[in-house]
């Protein structure tokens, strides 16, 4: 129940779904939901305007400026294979400090909303059900449930992942496929 | 410069049996065993008999000293055997012999010492060994903030010790040694560093006789005072390397260094150097060339001087009026210049300091944007935009200042220099008068390291193919005494450095003949005096006749000139054959802003280092060409510059496709050139570079990312990899 609980080391999280109870935050992607732990969120921000680097893969949306730091946009429609849609209003970036192969790298995810920060208790999250080989499910921690409705629990260490965190590397990746 | 401590080298002395280390060692316990003997203590004499002809067959001695050690046993033998009376008297005298052993060996051991000049090869084993002076317990982080403040102190001191060698009797620049030796020797027998508290140790002692005024300083003195130095220095790169794991080794010649800082006055003795005429601003200097006093009454003071100063002297002596001395020291303070005042300073992160002067660019960019919109505000809002017009001065000056927060002055590379030619004078036996200007010119932090090496490379490149040995120097007419000028200022926004000799120059045949001889040209006819001259830049190019050990290895020049093309420097040389040459280097002031042109491919722009552009045209049809229907080639002046299309390379939409009406920038990178495909030319910016951190690491075709005046993300183009991209294999691209 307690916030601390939920606040695990990357690395940690394995097995056991007590380990994953804690807080989240939610958005929508596609008319799903989606959380993320909030340790691992550094800021929430507006659509800024994104400068495309070239030779990377599609769902780079490219670089900003946060505050003096360029940091990558990975537009997360894009990285699950969910339709194009156009930027509204709503859109937001949600800058996360991910850890990968020992390198802390800070980049933004960009999402259709976001909503709210909830607290989900251990016994409200379900492992993830298997959908056999045509989805990947490696990056989803389990799947919450709050007041009848489902939230999907991303492990944003792994939503780029298989040594995919060095962007680059998956553009030579992309290209011999 | 080995002092090896091998004893039995000189003088017919029978091979070593063991180290002179130990031999003392064994002579001083003797000595210790003495003083407790009683002398109606039989069983501890006759031990002490056996002990004394333990040593005696065990050690090996010259003559003389054998004859004491003889001398010595037979008056313990005497009193074991009843033959003389077992006393004190007895004892003492017996100790007086063993101490004048002792005094023997260590200046034997210091002849050899000094005379064993040749760094190498009798090293003994016992050196070698991994010795265990690390503690094991001592805490890491204590012994990492010792390193950087013993190596602050260290470098004030070896500032202070050359301050010296002009003006023996500085007394702020001997307390500062005397200061920079007590605190490493307090701080590291804190953390138990027991090598170079002993070291400092000592070296603290020789510096508190000189300030006491017991000795003074030159000559062997100041040997042995920078050696010290040097060996701390040693010490401590090697406690940073144990950090990390490796071994801490005793250096070589640590122990002979020890004995001769004990009994500094053999060095004295035994390596008396003559002593150089300072050009310095000492007050019988002034006095002998205001004419007021003749060298020899100045000398007759200097002997009677005693601790006095030497103007008191002079005054008693009769020989100068008061006024005059006055007179002469105001000179002497003038030539001096003020002593310059304290600065304190705080140590920061460097992490923390990026961290402000990203902000503080970011706040230049958000407060031009509320600039712009003041603008567009009605006249009712006056008061507001005088309120963001006096905000906007605030952000600039503080642009200003985090901006120089992370320069930092020259001084500590002129510093090592200095000491590098004489170092290098001494080793060549060339005479060298280094003067430098301008140490105080500031450049950024990370321009410090990189610009140091290049440079200390040059300097040395001019002590050994530039100056001449004295003699040949006299034969043409020029003072014995070479002279090296090193001088540092800013122009248009760059660093200057020259080095600048009166050595023999170059000689534009003599590098002619080599670079032929060296397959490096083949026609003349086509080069300028400026393209020979700078074919000693060129890989596998050396001029000396002979190589030495300082330089001269066909490696060097060509290195140096890689590293300031690095740094986005460029390097000029002057000849004027022989009267010396001047190099001259300029680099920017730092590595973190960069002179960038920015070009819009479709809707794309992306920041090209001015530096590497050649020129910028529209290129006409007749002087286009295809390759294969595939490479593109631009004719320009007779050459064929291959064309590199952005917008194909990055698939970049609405570009511009028809050559004629688009721009080429033609850039260029190891003297090879590429044309650049581009719309448009925006316009020149200084760009502040960022990196596009781990996760863009090694894109290709991009070195890394700017923050543009509107705030933007901006991208700068890799032109090196461009060029290769251009014309070397595009499989390794990847299609």
């Amino acid at each position: 129940m307690s916030y601390h609980e939920g606040a695990l080391q990357p690395g940690e999280i394995k097995g056991g779904l007590a380990d994953k109870a804690g807080k989240y935050l939610t958005f929508n992607l596609a008319a799903e939901e989606y959380g993320i732990e909030i340790l691992k969120v550094q800021e929430i921000i507006g659509l800024m305007p994104i400068t495309k680097v070239p030779r990377t893969p599609h769902f780079i949306r490219g670089v900003i400026n946060l505050r003096g730091k360029v940091i990558p946009v990975v537009d997360l429609r894009l990285k699950f294979g969910m339709e194009i849609k156009e930027d509204t209003r709503r859109t937001s970036l949600i800058v996360v400090k991910i850890k990968c192969s020992g390198h802390h790298v800070t980049m933004g995810f960009i999402v259709d909303d976001v909503y709210e920060v909830v607290d989900i208790e251990s016994k409200d999250i379900e492992p993830t059900p298997e959908f056999g080989a045509n989805i990947d499910t490696d990056f989803i921690l389990g799947v919450g449930k709050i007041n009848q409705k489902v939230v999907m629990l991303l492990d944003v260490d792994k939503v780029l992942s298989s040594g995919e965190v060095t962007l680059v590397d998956q553009v030579t990746y992309v290209q011999e496929k | 410069m080995a002092l090896d401590n091998t004893l039995g080298k000189e003088d017919g002395f029978s091979p070593v049996n063991y180290s002179g280390d130990m031999l003392v060692r064994s002579l001083d316990d003797l000595a210790a065993a003495l003083i407790q003997l009683e002398p109606n203590d039989s069983s501890g004499l006759s031990h002490f008999r056996e002990s004394l002809k333990g040593v005696m067959e065990n050690g090996s001695f010259s003559e003389p000293v054998k004859k004491k050690l003889k001398e010595a046993l037979g008056k313990i033998e005497g009193m074991i055997e009843g033959k003389s009376p077992a006393t004190g008297a007895v004892l003492t005298e017996t100790g007086k012999l063993i101490e004048e052993v002792m005094e023997k060996t260590t200046q034997e051991e210091f002849a050899s010492a000094l005379k064993n000049d040749a760094p190498g090869e009798d090293v003994e084993v016992l050196e070698k060994e991994e010795l265990k002076y690390f503690s094991q317990d001592a805490d890491n982080s204590f012994i990492k903030e010792f390193v950087v403040e013993s190596s602050e102190l260290i470098s004030g001191a070896e500032e202070a010790l050359l301050t010296l060698e002009n003006d023996p009797d500085d007394a702020e620049a001997i307390a500062t040694v005397f200061r920079a030796f007590h605190t490493i020797k307090g701080t590291s027998a804190f953390l138990e560093l027991k090598i170079i508290s002993e070291l400092a140790h000592h070296a603290e002692s020789l510096f508190s006789q000189v300030r006491e005024g017991l000795i003074r300083y030159g000559g062997g003195y100041a040997e042995v005072a920078l050696y010290s130095v040097d060996m701390i220095k040693d010490v401590i790169r090697s406690v940073e390397e144990a950090l990390r794991g490796k071994p801490l080794l005793k250096p070589q010649g640590y122990d002979a260094l020890i004995h001769l800082l004990q009994y500094p006055e053999q060095a004295r003795v035994l390596r008396e150097v003559e002593e150089t005429t300072p050009p310095s601003a000492r007050l019988g200097d002034i006095l002998v060339s205001q004419g007021v006093v003749k060298r020899e009454e100045l000398e007759e003071a200097v002997e009677k001087q005693g601790e006095k100063p030497l103007g008191v002297e002079l005054l008693k002596l009769k020989t100068v009026s008061i006024k005059d001395v006055a007179k002469a020291l105001r000179t002497q303070q003038r030539m001096q210049g003020a002593t310059p005042g304290f600065e304190s300073s705080v140590r920061v992160r460097t992490d923390r300091l990026d961290k402000l002067i990203d902000m503080v660019g970011e706040m230049v960019i958000a407060h031009s944007m509320i600039t712009q919109d003041s603008m567009k505000m009605g006249e009712e809002y006056y008061e507001f935009q005088q309120r963001v017009s006096h905000a906007g001065k605030i952000v600039r000056e503080l642009q200003d200042l985090s901006m120089s927060i992370r320069m930092v002055p020259l001084k500590a590379t002129f510093q090592r220099i200095t000491r590098l030619v004489r170092d290098l004078g001494n080793k060549s036996g060339k005479h060298i008068n280094l003067f430098t200007f301008g140490e105080e010119t500031e450049v950024d932090r990370n321009m410090v390291d990189l610009i140091t090496d290049p440079l200390m490379h040059m300097v040395r490149n001019s002590v050994d193919h530039g100056i001449e040995l004295p003699e040949e120097r006299e034969k043409n007419g020029k003072p014995r005494e070479g002279t090296i000028k090193l001088s540092a200022y800013h122009s248009a926004g760059n660093v200057v450095i020259e080095i600048e000799d009166d050595g023999r120059g170059l000689d534009r045949e003599v590098i002619f003949a080599r670079a032929q001889a060296k397959g490096l040209i083949s026609d003349a006819s086509s080069l300028t005096e400026r393209d020979i001259l700078h074919l000693i830049f060129e890989p596998g190019f050396s001029t000396a006749d002979t190589v030495t050990d300082i330089s001269g290895r066909g490696v060097g020049l060509d290195v140096v000139k890689k590293n300031i093309t690095a740094l986005r420097g460029k390097i000029e040389l002057q000849s004027n054959p022989r009267k010396g040459c001047v190099f001259k280097v300029r680099a920017p002031l730092t590595l973190a802003i960069i002179d960038g042109m920015i070009i819009r491919v479709g809707k794309e722009r992306y920041v090209i280092p001015t530096v590497s552009i050649v020129r910028a045209l529209q290129p006409q049809k007749e002087d286009l060409s295809t390759v294969l229907k595939k490479g593109e080639m631009l004719s320009l002046q007779g050459k064929f510059v291959p064309l590199v299309r952005l917008a194909n390379l990055f698939d970049i939409e609405e570009a511009q496709s028809d050559l004629t009406r688009a721009l080429v920038v033609v850039v260029e990178d190891n003297e090879r050139h590429t044309g650049i495909v581009a719309d448009e030319l925006l316009g020149q910016q200084q760009i502040v570079i960022k990196s596009l951190g781990e996760a863009l690491r090694g894109l290709r075709g991009i070195s890394g990312g700017a923050i543009m005046p509107d705030g933007r993300v901006g991208l700068i183009l890799d032109v090196g990899g461009l060029v290769k991209l251009a014309h070397a294999d595009e499989a390794e691209w990847g299609g």
